[in-house]
């Protein structure tokens, strides 16, 4: 807790945020709800102005994204993309919030208790909610929720992984009773995403998609677009402030960006970086700037040759010149990376990061025996930056005596599981995840889904669920440091760049907090207004 | 299907009716190609990596899901039956489900998601056809008959110097300079779904004027070189000769048969329109058949790539018969020569 309320304190304060600062208070206090300090990244958010004037009603809000074509769903268990994303939040409510600052506040659920070794939690969830078809919201709903993630398709299967879900209880209409299968002192991180948001006891087809949160469903067609009306029972007195919020399709960047420079849409996710650069100077729109976990890194496998040789991997941890490779791969939009997941955080170690030492780097090469070696580096215009980074590192490995081949893959297969996703041996990847304990999961553990440098080590596994089972953030802050310490000395990740996320809204959309969460302020229409 | 070759034909009715023959023959081979096309449009998306499956599914699928989803798609048959369902399904006006639906867990017809789409592009081809065709007759008439002046010399350069942009290019620059500077129309053409995109004409202006400036530029080349090539041919020099009026020698007797390449060119034009139509429809968000077609292929929907795909070869095999037809009713020499 410490640490962290001031920073707290100094976010809510604006007055739409008071209500949930008092029960975000009123749960904190004696539950083990923990709260890292989240004041990393502190100072930028906190640059963002607080709205003083008079809140304006009425109007539609319409957002666009880079969507997903005919795949677009507001089906939870399926929908990944952005769009999708923007809609899972605004349609549905997460148990968990995550502030701009990335600590958490109550949804759904106003508390968390759990038993000494954290094996057993209750979840005790905000009573009066309804849902959009006026049916109240029960303990029977999380339970239907939380079971129909144990499909292991469901995008948000990951978070059910260590739950019991045979035995899930209610103890009576507002309270869940959850065991796991191994202990986890921070339970309620994993249940702050889109695809674990509340869906109501028996639905299924999500044709019209009912849900607690501040938008109604309206219409829909995937890929071009969804109209939702405000929710006038929305549990958030007083919110949402527009009528009518709309999601459209809009794939290319630079029509995203006419859209909102002509007026035709009023805010938008994913604005290019060098677009932002322009229009920071210009100051016809409002670029949305928040510094993130979210990371760009390169990956080594660590059982392909020659990264087997951990001395091979440190040596290429150090031919990055990070600063010039944010510079030009990112227009600068982002802060250099230590190669460990998670700077804001709670646990994240802020291990020193490395140099750019291509002479230590030449050095560490010869001893193991791989000098003048030749690597193909595979990359993708999937993301953003990806193609110019990859180049700009084959130039700096040049220093290093390494030759670096940039072999572009079609984007469309880069992150396909079946054919070259997690089968590369070298390559780029984007990282996004709700915790640093939720991206060991993903990423590194050894029957991770996402396993992309193939870290298999049985006793480090061991590790993540003792740090995962902390029961208090001393002990997690001592744990999770050694979990990173193994990565940070022989892991496979170059994690160059924290990279910011970076979004547009008109000059008259009011409300706008940039988020470190997630895109527009953490797709928080709820709290946008009109003022035109 | 066998077409009957016009060998097989009995020469009398080639006599009697040479324009009729000469447009069943035009249809039976139209409908050959097509087969044809129909071929290689489902041999070459059978080669296309990944499967719409696994592409609906998602990175985090097992295996065993993704056989079951290939099973509910019938991707599981083999290559020959499916291609036999498909094609029997055009002829019986099934267009097949779409692998969106089977994501959802619902059936999606095809037809009803695509015909929208095809009336939204087929109103922006037939704005820029409607444009083209009078706007190019009447500068490559007015280029051919003042041939080495500086009009033809304005107009040549010009067309020339369109005629090798891009349409991105072209559409950028209208949008920088319709949009940036003088903030008269609107950069992007978005509209609600089902809604007409002449209940917002405004939205067709940019569009359209890309490809106008896109397609105008080669026709007008065209039309310029067929009327100087009629004008000296013997019978125009004949009629010059007898004292009529230059207009009347341009009309009468130059224009009609300089419209013979013509035409060919407007048929190539639409036809092209399609393809740039999809390129167009990006930049401008434009709901089209363009975009609807990028989005299938990015989830592998093989079903419906394939039935846009042998969709537009028909309409430009149409506009084939069409554009041939018109040439042969406009050139009498053509329609004597079949006899």
């Amino acid at each position: 807790m410490t640490g962290s309320d001031g920073q707290c304190g100094a976010f809510d304060a604006g007055h739409d945020h008071r209500i949930s600062r008092k029960q975000f208070l009123a749960g904190a206090a004696g539950t083990g709800l923990v709260l890292g300090a989240g004041g990393l990244f502190g100072s930028d958010i906190a640059t963002a102005a607080m709205e003083t004037t008079a809140v304006r009603r009425g109007g539609v809000l319409r957002v666009a994204h880079a969507g997903a074509g005919k795949s677009e769903t507001f089906n939870p268990a399926r929908g990944s993309s952005f769009i999708d994303t923007s809609r899972q939040y605004n349609l549905y409510d997460p148990l968990v919030r995550v502030n701009p600052d990335l600590t958490t506040a109550p949804g759904l659920a106003l508390r968390w208790t759990h038993n000494k070794n954290s094996t057993v939690w209750d979840i005790h969830l905000r009573p009066g909610v309804t849902f959009h078809d006026g049916k109240p919201f029960t303990a029977d709903d999380v339970i239907y929720t939380l079971r129909s993630m144990g499909d292991p398709s469901h995008v948000g299967h990951f978070a059910v992984v260590n739950i019991r879900l045979n035995e899930l209880k209610k103890i009576n209409a507002h309270t869940v009773r959850v065991h796991l299968k191994s202990p986890d002192a921070q339970l309620y991180r994993s249940f702050v995403n889109g695809n674990t948001v509340v869906i109501q006891n028996g639905e299924k087809n999500f044709a019209k998609p009912v849900g607690t949160g501040p938008f109604v469903f309206g219409s829909f067609t995937p890929g071009e677009r969804s109209h939702c009306t405000r929710n006038p029972n929305y549990w958030e007195h007083g919110k949402p402030y527009v009528d009518a919020w709309e999601d459209w399709s809009i794939d290319d960047p630079q029509a995203r960006l006419n859209a909102l420079l002509s007026g035709q849409i009023d805010a938008m996710s994913s604005l290019d970086y060098n677009q932002a650069r322009v229009h920071q100077r210009t100051r016809d729109i409002q670029v949305v700037n928040a510094p993130s976990p979210s990371m760009h890194c390169i990956y080594m496998a660590v059982d392909k040759a020659p990264f087997t040789d951990n001395r091979v991997r440190q040596a290429f941890r150090l031919i990055p010149d990070r600063k010039a490779l944010i510079a030009g791969a990112i227009a600068g939009f982002g802060t250099v990376g230590n190669d460990l997941f998670g700077k804001g955080y709670p646990y994240f170690a802020e291990f020193p990061v490395r140099p750019h030492d291509p002479e230590k780097a030449k050095a560490l090469l010869k001893a193991a025996g791989a000098d003048g070696l030749k690597v193909t580096l595979h990359t993708s215009d999937a993301v953003p930056g990806f193609v110019e980074a990859a180049t700009l590192f084959a130039q700096q490995a040049k220093a290093a005596g390494v030759t670096v081949s940039v072999k572009k893959e079609s984007a469309s297969q880069y992150f396909d599981t079946s054919t070259l996703y997690t089968h590369l041996d070298f390559a780029q990847d984007f990282w996004a995840a709700a915790s640093v304990g939720a991206w060991y999961q993903l990423a590194v553990q050894s029957h991770a889904v996402w396993n992309e440098t193939h870290w298999r080590d049985k006793h480090y596994d061991a590790m993540i669920a003792t740090a995962t089972a902390a029961p208090n953030a001393r002990a997690a802050n001592r744990l999770w440091r050694q979990v990173q310490k193994v990565q940070y000395d022989q892991g496979g990740y170059i994690i160059w760049t924290n990279v910011n996320i970076v979004d547009a809204a008109a000059k008259y959309v009011k409300g706008v907090r940039p988020s470190s969460f997630t895109a527009l302020g953490g797709w928080n229409y709820r709290s946008f207004w009109l003022n035109k | 299907m066998l077409a009957p070759s016009p060998e097989v034909a009995r020469p009398t009715s080639r006599r009697r009716r040479p324009l009729l023959w000469f447009f069943v023959v035009r249809v039976l081979t139209g409908l050959a190609t097509l087969l044809v096309v129909s071929v290689l449009v489902f041999a070459a998306t059978e080669v296309l990596p990944g499967d719409a499956a696994s592409a609906v599914l998602g990175k985090s699928a097992t295996p065993d899901q993704v056989a079951k989803m290939r099973k509910l798609m019938g991707l599981d048959k083999p290559a020959v039956q499916r291609y036999g369902e498909w094609l029997g399904g055009i002829l019986t006006g099934n267009l097949g489900d779409s692998a969106a639906g089977f994501a959802s867990g619902s059936k999606a017809p095809i037809w009803p998601q695509i015909k929208d789409k095809l009336a939204n592009s087929f109103i922006l081809a037939a704005v820029v056809t409607l444009l083209m065709i009078p706007f190019s007759l009447a500068l490559g008439v007015k280029a051919a008959t003042r041939a080495g002046r500086p009009v033809d010399h304005a107009i040549s350069t010009s067309s020339l110097a369109v005629v090798s942009l891009p349409e991105f290019v072209i559409g950028s620059l209208l949008i920088i300079v319709f949009f940036t500077w003088l903030n008269l129309l609107p950069p992007v053409s978005l509209l609600a779904p089902g809604e007409s995109p002449l209940a917002h004409p405004r939205l067709l202006v940019l569009p359209a004027l890309t490809l106008l400036a896109a397609t105008l530029a080669g026709s007008t080349r065209m039309v310029r070189a067929g009327v100087i090539e009629t004008m000296r041919s013997d019978y125009v020099r004949m009629a010059e000769l007898n004292g009529l009026p230059k207009r009347r020698v341009v009309s009468r007797y130059a224009l009609r048969n300089a419209l013979a390449p013509a035409v060919q060119v407007f048929g190539q034009n639409i036809q092209y329109l399609v393809g740039g139509i999809i390129v167009v429809e990006y930049l401008f968000s434009y709901p089209g058949i363009g975009k609807e077609l990028v989005d299938a292929v990015a989830i592998r929907d093989v079903r419906e790539v394939q039935t846009i795909a042998i969709l537009i070869a028909a309409f430009c095999i149409f506009i084939n018969i069409v554009a041939d037809f018109l040439v042969v009713l406009l050139v009498p020499k053509l329609r004597t020569a079949s006899a």
